[in-house]
């Protein structure tokens, strides 16, 4: 059964139903494909605001030591989650804990959620990660509302404070073959608008409408891949926000200062994964750590800890989503920390790379879609390059049949350009990452200057 | 390649050859079966000997639940797919330890839940799915032949028992509604 508007915002006032009628019925909106609201109850909205008055109160310095919250926390893992109950060494230390792997969230993702948890808060999420098997994330409304003071901080940082109530705040904005987007409010910033949108043209009535839309609904703060980002930069925009997020895939630093000329804003990079929260935001300087019941190890191969420095496996220990506790959960992400400015950070961190093609007909999308495109054929490692003649090769391991298949579905999903399927042998090495993407043709206006 | 189908994968496990029960060296079954799968590397010595402490009879039944996952993987479905070497070690070295704790692998020949089980637990471990089959319908079934769950009730566990499958079936319901917003793309 769909949820109701009093189900979806419960904290919904005259003036913020105004403002989501209005971005629903506006004559410029897009082809909205879902309905989210933010769930959040009066209690729920207190505690997101109790945690942002505690990131105002001071900075997080937590990987510099173990946290104070860590003892509590460890014992309501062992006391009320089944996945750590007969698995969490007592009163032992955090370096003593067996680590959490993405495999035991796959394969048992519902024995982390706390017994004392109210079932009628529940979220689903669902995350495929770089592995590209999907998983499903148990999560509550106050989860992800806890985004957006995390991301206060970071703004609060270079002097801009976001506004909030009868106005668009926050627009998502993608560029993908499709996409979920749907217009909302946030009773976090007093019932103010957020909208996610996906600005591949053939998403909207009419291709001039976004720009139309975008012109009567401005955002303060547009957080969304940087695919998005660069392909927001080709609308005028009747004022800049006061600063881009983006996320999902590594920023380059050239697409960073490309923005940044555009917008004339500050332009920051998050790293975030569904199943933990937002781990670092970086304005340039390393991905700072700013939620403060994130706590961050850096291990190495064998588990041991590596000193400041030293690269290695980001592993985090959180109670940033009260639904999913996690206690030393390796990410497969790489990094060091760096405990030389006043608020730690992760250097040299090497993540998810980003990757943008185009198709015969010009229709620009993204590594997501490949992916999505791709997720019934079981390939346990895929390099994808296109080049820059807009060719197309694949590697992958996989059967005759299976190759056939890949190449049909990337034939129809860039339309026609010409499509190899490279059989990498079960006797030869995998070379590098298990997913591999990239572009060598140049995809936008941007890129072309790059 | 088409998706594996249940009812080919089942028939395959009740046509076992009668040698795979008979207990045969472990180390060697696994060995050729890893070999074939693209995983010559994994520490096969390692999966085959399993955890220290189990009594001969326990130790003897978790030997015949891998072998039986042996048997399974021989399937071309698999056999022809690059499975990750990841859920291959956490299926022999956790998943199926686990189920062999409780339930003798003679009900393998005797049940057919028992046979399906140990078709879904696999298919989750290298992260496969089943031809017409969504990932929740999935999940649903597996719920209702999962011996390592279902068990907790006969251990008067059933409290426990009762709030996983609430779990399960909460965020079911949730992801087919997608209706809580997010604030940033991941």
């Amino acid at each position: 059964m769909p949820l109701d508007d009093a189900a979806m915002f419960p904290l919904l006032t005259e003036a913020s139903r105004g403002l989501l009628t209005r971005l629903r019925e506006h004559p410029a909106a897009p082809r909205w494909t879902h309905r989210c609201g933010d769930r959040l109850t009066a209690e729920a909205l207190a505690r997101v605001r109790g945690y942002a008055d505690s990131l105002k109160a001071k900075r997080n310095s937590s990987p510099r030591g173990q946290p104070p919250w860590l003892g509590e926390f460890l014992d309501h893992c062992r006391r009320d989650v089944p996945f750590y109950r007969d698995r969490l060494p007592l009163g032992a230390s955090l370096e003593a804990m067996p680590a959490t792997l993405r495999e035991d969230l796959r394969t048992g993702y519902w024995r982390f959620v706390p017994d004392t948890a109210d079932l009628g808060d529940i979220l689903t999420y669902w995350t495929s990660g770089t592995s590209g098997t999907m998983v499903m994330v148990p999560s509550c409304p106050e989860a992800p509302v806890k985004y957006l003071p995390v991301f206060e901080a970071a703004l609060r940082a270079l002097g801009i404070g976001m506004e909030g109530g009868n106005r668009m705040s926050i627009v998502q904005a993608m560029c993908q073959r499709s996409a979920y987007t749907y217009p909302s409010v946030m009773s976090y910033f007093g019932g103010a608008g957020l909208a996610r949108l996906n600005l591949n043209p053939s998403e909207w009535r009419s291709p001039a409408d976004r720009a139309a839309f975008l012109a009567e609904f401005t955002p303060e703060l547009v957080t969304g891949d940087p695919v998005g980002l660069v392909e927001l930069a080709s609308l005028p925009l009747r004022e800049p926000p006061k600063a881009l997020i983006s996320s999902a895939t590594a920023l380059l630093p050239g697409t960073r200062s490309k923005l940044e000329a555009a917008f004339g804003c500050p332009v920051l990079n998050l790293y975030a994964m569904h199943e933990v929260g937002p781990i670092g935001i970086d304005h340039g300087n390393g991905l700072e750590i700013l939620a403060s019941d994130i706590h961050v190890e850096i291990l190495a191969a064998d588990g041991s800890p590596c000193p400041p420095g030293v690269r290695g496996e980001i592993t985090i220990t959180s109670a940033f989503n009260p639904f999913l506790p996690l206690v030393r959960y390796r990410t497969g992400d790489h990094a060091a920390l760096d405990l030389s400015a006043p608020a730690p950070r992760l250097v040299e961190f090497e993540g998810r790379a980003p990757a943008v093609f185009r198709s015969a007909s010009g229709r620009i999308f993204n590594s997501i879609d490949v992916s999505r495109v791709l997720s019934d054929c079981p390939l346990p490692a895929l390099s994808l390059i296109q080049r820059a003649d807009g060719s197309v090769r694949m590697r992958t391991r996989c059967d005759e049949a299976m190759a056939s298949l890949v190449r049909e579905q990337l034939v129809d999903l860039f339309e026609g350009v010409g499509v190899e399927v490279e059989r990498i042998p079960k006797e030869s090495p995998w070379e590098g990452k298990l997913i591999q993407y990239r572009s060598d043709m140049p995809v936008t206006e941007h890129q072309k200057d790059d | 390649m088409t998706m594996p189908v249940l009812a080919d994968l089942l028939r395959w496990l009740a046509e076992t050859p009668p040698e795979f029960r008979e207990d045969p060296p472990l180390a060697a079954v696994l060995g050729d079966l890893l070999e074939s799968l693209g995983h010559p590397d994994m520490d096969v010595a390692a999966l085959a000997r399993g955890e220290a402490g189990l009594k001969p009879r326990a130790e003897r039944n978790r030997r015949l639940w891998i072998l039986a996952a042996c048997r399974l993987l021989w399937h071309p479905s698999f056999r022809l797919s690059d499975l990750p070497a990841d859920g291959l070690r956490h299926l022999f070295a956790k998943e199926l330890p686990r189920v062999a704790a409780i339930t003798a692998a003679d009900a393998l020949v005797t049940e057919e839940d028992r046979r399906e089980e140990l078709v879904r637990r696999t298919l989750r471990a290298v992260g496969m799915g089943l031809a017409g089959e969504t990932l929740l319908e999935s999940e649903d079934r597996f719920c209702q032949v999962d011996s390592v769950e279902g068990r907790l009730v006969a251990r008067g566990a059933a409290e426990r028992e009762r709030r996983a499958r609430e779990v399960r079936e909460a965020m079911a319901r949730e992801a087919a509604r997608m209706a809580a917003a997010r604030y940033s793309s991941e």
